[in-house]
């Protein structure tokens, strides 16, 4: 019966969505309450998730892990923030202070130190990959971008140095079209596949 | 007032900074310490984001401003609701599967119809508009620059899709697949491979300079911040 | 309680004092010997844990669950009745005198017993509930308990066992049987029963066969066997293969046969018999794994490959890092060399200069605070022009952290003050948002008794839509979902320089109007609208940083080929 029921509702809503791409005027009132429900589910799954976060600190506290303080500092930080958001409010200029001034510069850090482990890892490209046509490519390609970017690479604006570049800038959207519609399909099958049934992501 | 509060949160940011980018000599504590409490904080907002931009105008808000119309129509989300939080219970786990299927549905139809609207149809009619000879005669003396570009475009997103394999992978490699598929595919999928790794390595390329202007912006900020700690004395 | 001495043939308990063995009526004051083991000498592949000739495992399963003070008792029993035991070379001699004479490896096990319950695996458990219920006050009532103990844990094996062979053909009948027992019986119990049931069944004859043998007979036919248990796969990579060879080699088949445990002196009615099932015998196996890793070399080879790449880290950062610091706050000439204007920024730039004043846009906020300091470059001049044309601003986030972003951006050029500007709100999904605002824009009816929607849109729609994304898979969302849905609509990207490549065929397909990206694009809207200088010297830092890509590149390409050449040349 429970199977049933959960194949009904996916059917009908997954119809429904489809069937409003055809018929955007006459189902648009619906399917906008339809999307409002799935925010509101989504919301629900995002504080039922933080919640398990939340329950294996306060088990590794428990525990007395080997670094337990460790998740006593995320806890504290937990605890901070939502008593600060609630004594302030969301949109207070001091609640927007401690997110930026937490957020901005651990996150644009962290974006740093992929600079340098990039720099590193395009070091050791082929000695890990080996000479393949993909590799090969690969460098060649990533050279010439940066190249172009750093405007080593300089054939002028206008004329046939210009259409050159111009090519070696277009060339990397053909295999990007190619993968693009490769997601497209896969994203595609995939979708049909739980559409149709073949996949239950929601459980047996 | 405002000067020193300013000045608690530029100390606040440099040490948070010093202490991510103290994994360049290794994973240590610092850095363990500032991601925990990054995520301290995050989880928080998020807690926060949602009460306040999803639960308090699509839920409570109707609820507050009571008006029978409108917390009927809330009646289906809350069922959906209380049946996600009731399958966290271990009793309850199979009431889970109805608002898992909801969410299923409109996911995976709102990822056919942008899929195909969006990316399969209007993507194959640039390949087959670029055919157009009125597009190759539109701008004088690059009528054959234009037929190769459009010939270079079709070869290279045909020979890119070969190489994916669509099918279902079950016991047999990709190797062994792959020396099954017709001789065409696989010299096409070599071609592939290479259109593949010029677009990966412009996408590198790109992230590089993205993660560049990350540390371009550290490490002005950290210049900054010395500087006037210097002019400070 | 008094002290027992374990027949080194049956396992069956004896008086302190017994001189034979009222069972099998072997000496007890022979030559059964616990070997001790260097522990220097358990670095090398010669230790062998299992492979202690004059050592059973009755010994053994005794010694584990003893505590430190039954061990020191039985030592004493032992200096009694055995001869002295000569520790082998490089044996530590001051810390024998600390453990009295108790070798290393078992100090250990018993160390770990005292601290955690299970440490002892379940054979050993079981062996000490068994003991511990032969000494309670009632002896009879315990004996019972202890019965149906053993049954349960033989479960539908043992009692199939016991079984008639006509009753063993009858599958029904077994079936009910194992059914019933199985309710009553613990889950992993059944969960082991489960995956070996079959094989178990299959192998009941043959276990009928071993019969009334004690437990060294068992052993004995265990290492009669002839597969190698080494063989599943179930052993760890650091045990020696010397060792495995030379260890107690557990036939598969034996793994799921009874152990009659030889308990004759108190049950003489039934005496029990221990079941040792495959997973049992595997926890076993570990425990003695576990003490060949404590010993085992470590992978040392791996540690220096990761310090090796952190060093190579290290160098690179102080590499990069030196040379922007350098040119930011050095100095020098900047090169603004950009070749041809791309078609997208081109578009873009139109789409900027043919905005009408009083227009309606959304600004759609799907970047994270990483991206800020990229993606504000490029749109703060691009929203002081919005600004100056005294247009609508719709807001709305996909990204988690949109909402602060959009008041820091906005925050800073004023925006946020104007009466023109909405906040539509934060969606956790964009595919959600963009159809949903497809969905509202299009309608031409609405649900009586709705609650009111936060998707307050003007009353015309929106005349333009700018999307700012740091990725192309959340730029890919909101274009696939408005183009179908509201086609009319121009759509402008202001995006990174990562997501720029997988984007360009959006625009090539005419999907979107416009786009701009990276830092060399800021510089181009910049000198084109005419906006205060943001970029500064970051175009020289950020050229530093990409030549130094490229030169490292090439210069690991020649070294990958040079080792090559090398290889192929010593080969």
């Amino acid at each position: 019966m429970k199977k049933i029921l959960a194949v009904s509702i996916l059917l009908l809503i997954g119809l429904t969505v489809l069937a409003g791409y055809f018929f955007p005027q006459a189902l648009g009132p619906i399917l906008n309450l339809v999307i409002d429900w799935g925010i509101l589910l989504i919301g629900t799954a995002a504080l039922i998730g933080i919640g398990y976060l939340i329950k294996t600190h306060i088990s590794r506290i428990a525990r007395r892990d080997k670094q337990s303080f460790l998740s006593l500092v995320l806890l504290l930080a937990f605890a901070v923030t939502i008593i600060i958001g609630l004594i302030f409010s969301f949109n207070h200029p001091i609640f927007t202070d401690l997110m930026i001034n937490v957020q901005y510069p651990v996150e644009t850090s962290l974006l740093a130190v992929l600079a340098v482990v990039l720099l590193t890892a395009s070091f050791r490209l082929i000695s890990t990959r080996g000479w393949t046509p993909m590799s090969i490519a690969f460098l060649c390609s990533s050279v010439i971008t940066v190249g172009l970017d750093a405007g080593s690479i300089y054939l002028g604006t206008e004329g046939a140095g210009a259409e050159i570049l111009n090519f070696l800038r277009r060339l990397p959207m053909v295999g990007a079209r190619g993968i693009l519609l490769g997601m497209g399909l896969g994203g595609l099958i995939v979708a049909l596949r739980v559409l149709l049934t073949i996949e239950k992501p929601y459980g047996e | 007032m405002t000067f020193s509060y300013e000045i608690m949160w530029i100390v606040f940011s440099f040490l948070l900074t010093l202490m991510v980018l103290s994994y360049l000599l290794g994973d240590n504590i610092f850095f363990r310490f500032a991601s925990h409490l990054f995520i301290g904080v995050m989880a928080g907002y998020v807690v926060l984001l949602i009460s306040n931009q999803i639960l308090w105008p699509y839920l409570v808000k109707p609820i507050v401003n009571w008006t029978l119309p409108g917390v009927l129509w809330l009646l289906i989300p809350l069922i959906l609701i209380f049946m996600l939080v009731l399958s966290q219970f271990k009793r309850f786990t199979w009431i889970g599967s109805l608002p898992l299927a909801y969410m299923a549905g409109l996911a995976a139809a709102i990822a056919v119809g942008g899929a195909v609207f969006g990316t399969l149809l209007p993507q194959s009619r640039a390949i087959v508009d670029s055919f157009d000879p009125a597009m190759w005669y539109a701008v004088p003396n690059q009528t054959w620059l234009r037929i190769l570009n459009a010939v270079l475009m079709l070869v290279g997103t045909v020979a890119t899709l070969s190489y994916f394999h669509f099918g279902r992978k079950r016991k047999s490699t990709i190797e062994e697949e792959m020396e099954k598929r017709p001789a065409i595919l696989e010299g096409l999928s070599k071609v592939g491979q290479v259109f593949i790794g010029i677009s990966l390595g412009a996408v590198f390329a790109g992230v590089f300079s993205s993660s560049l202007l990350a540390l371009i912006d550290r490490i002005l900020f950290i210049g900054q911040f010395i500087t006037n700690l210097f002019r400070s004395f | 309680m008094t002290d027992k001495i374990i027949c080194p043939e049956c396992g069956a308990e004896n008086e302190e004092d017994a001189e034979f063995c009222h069972v099998c009526h072997a000496d007890l004051k022979g030559d059964t010997t616990l070997e001790f083991i260097d522990p220097q000498q358990t670095d090398h592949d010669d230790f062998d844990l299992l492979n202690v000739e004059e050592e059973d495992l009755t010994d053994i399963l005794h010694a584990l669950k003893q505590t430190d003070e039954e061990a020191i008792l039985e030592e004493e029993i032992k200096e009694d009745q055995l001869p002295v035991v000569e520790p082998e070379e490089g044996f530590d001699e001051g810390k024998a005198q600390e453990d009295e004479g108790i070798p290393d490896w078992l100090h250990r096990i018993r160390q770990r017993a005292t601290e955690e319950d299970d440490s002892l695996g379940e054979i050993t458990q079981k062996i000490s509930a068994a003991k511990e219920s032969l000494k309670g006050d009632k002896p009879e009532a315990q004996h019972e308990n202890f019965e149906s103990w053993i049954e349960k844990l033989r479960g539908p094996v043992g009692g199939f066992v016991n079984k008639e062979p006509e009753a063993a053909d009858s599958d029904d009948a077994f079936d009910d049987e194992d059914e019933e027992i199985q309710e009553k019986e613990p889950d992993w119990l059944q969960k082991i029963r489960k995956a070996e049931g079959k094989e178990i069944v299959e192998e009941d004859q043959e276990t009928l066969d071993h019969g009334e043998n004690g437990l060294l007979n068992w052993l004995t036919a265990l290492e009669e066997g002839e597969e190698d248990t080494a063989e599943e796969g179930d052993e760890p990579d650091l045990v020696d293969e010397d060792i495995e060879s030379e260890s107690v080699e557990i036939d598969e088949s034996a793994a799921t046969r009874e152990i009659p445990v030889d308990e004759a002196p108190l049950f003489k009615a039934i005496p029990p018999k221990l079941t040792i099932t495959k997973e049992e015998r595997k926890q076993a196996d570990q425990l003695t794994s576990m003490i060949l890793d404590e010993n085992a070399p470590r992978p040392v080879r791996a540690i220096k490959r990761r310090s090796k790449l952190g060093a190579a880290r290290f160098f690179f950062a102080i590499l990069l890092i030196l040379g922007m610091s350098l040119s930011l706050f050095i100095g020098g000439t900047t090169n603004n060399q950009f070749g041809p204007i791309q078609p997208h920024t081109t578009g873009f730039l139109s789409w900027m200069s043919d905005l009408e004043e009083g227009s309606s846009i959304l600004l759609v906020f799907d970047y994270q605070p990483a991206y800020a300091s990229e993606i504000n470059l490029v749109a703060t001049p691009i929203l002081q022009s919005l600004v100056s044309k005294d247009t609508e601003i719709s807001l709305i986030s996909s990204s988690i952290s949109g909402a602060i972003l959009q008041r820091q951006l906005l925050g800073e050029i004023h925006a946020l003050e104007m009466d023109a500007t909405h906040d539509l709100g934060y969606f956790p999904i964009g595919a959600y948002g963009a159809f949903g605002l497809g969905m509202v824009t299009s309608a031409n009816w609405q649900i009586v008794g709705l609650p009111e929607s936060s998707k307050a849109l003007p009353d015309s729609g929106f005349d333009s839509i700018l999307i700012l994304s740091d990725t192309a898979e959340g730029v890919r969302t909101w274009i696939e979902q408005l183009t179908v849905l509201i086609p009319n609509t121009p759509i402008n990207l202001v995006v990174t320089a990562q997501s720029m490549p997988m984007l360009v065929p959006y625009f090539d397909s005419g999907q979107i109007t416009g786009m701009v990206s990276g830092l060399n694009d800021g510089v181009i809207l910049e000198a084109e609208l005419s906006t205060g200088i943001l970029i500064g010297n970051r175009r020289r830092a950020y050229q530093v940083g990409l030549v130094m890509l490229a030169a490292v590149m090439v210069i690991g390409a020649i070294n990958a080929g040079n080792q090559n050449r090398e290889e192929g040349g010593g080969a």
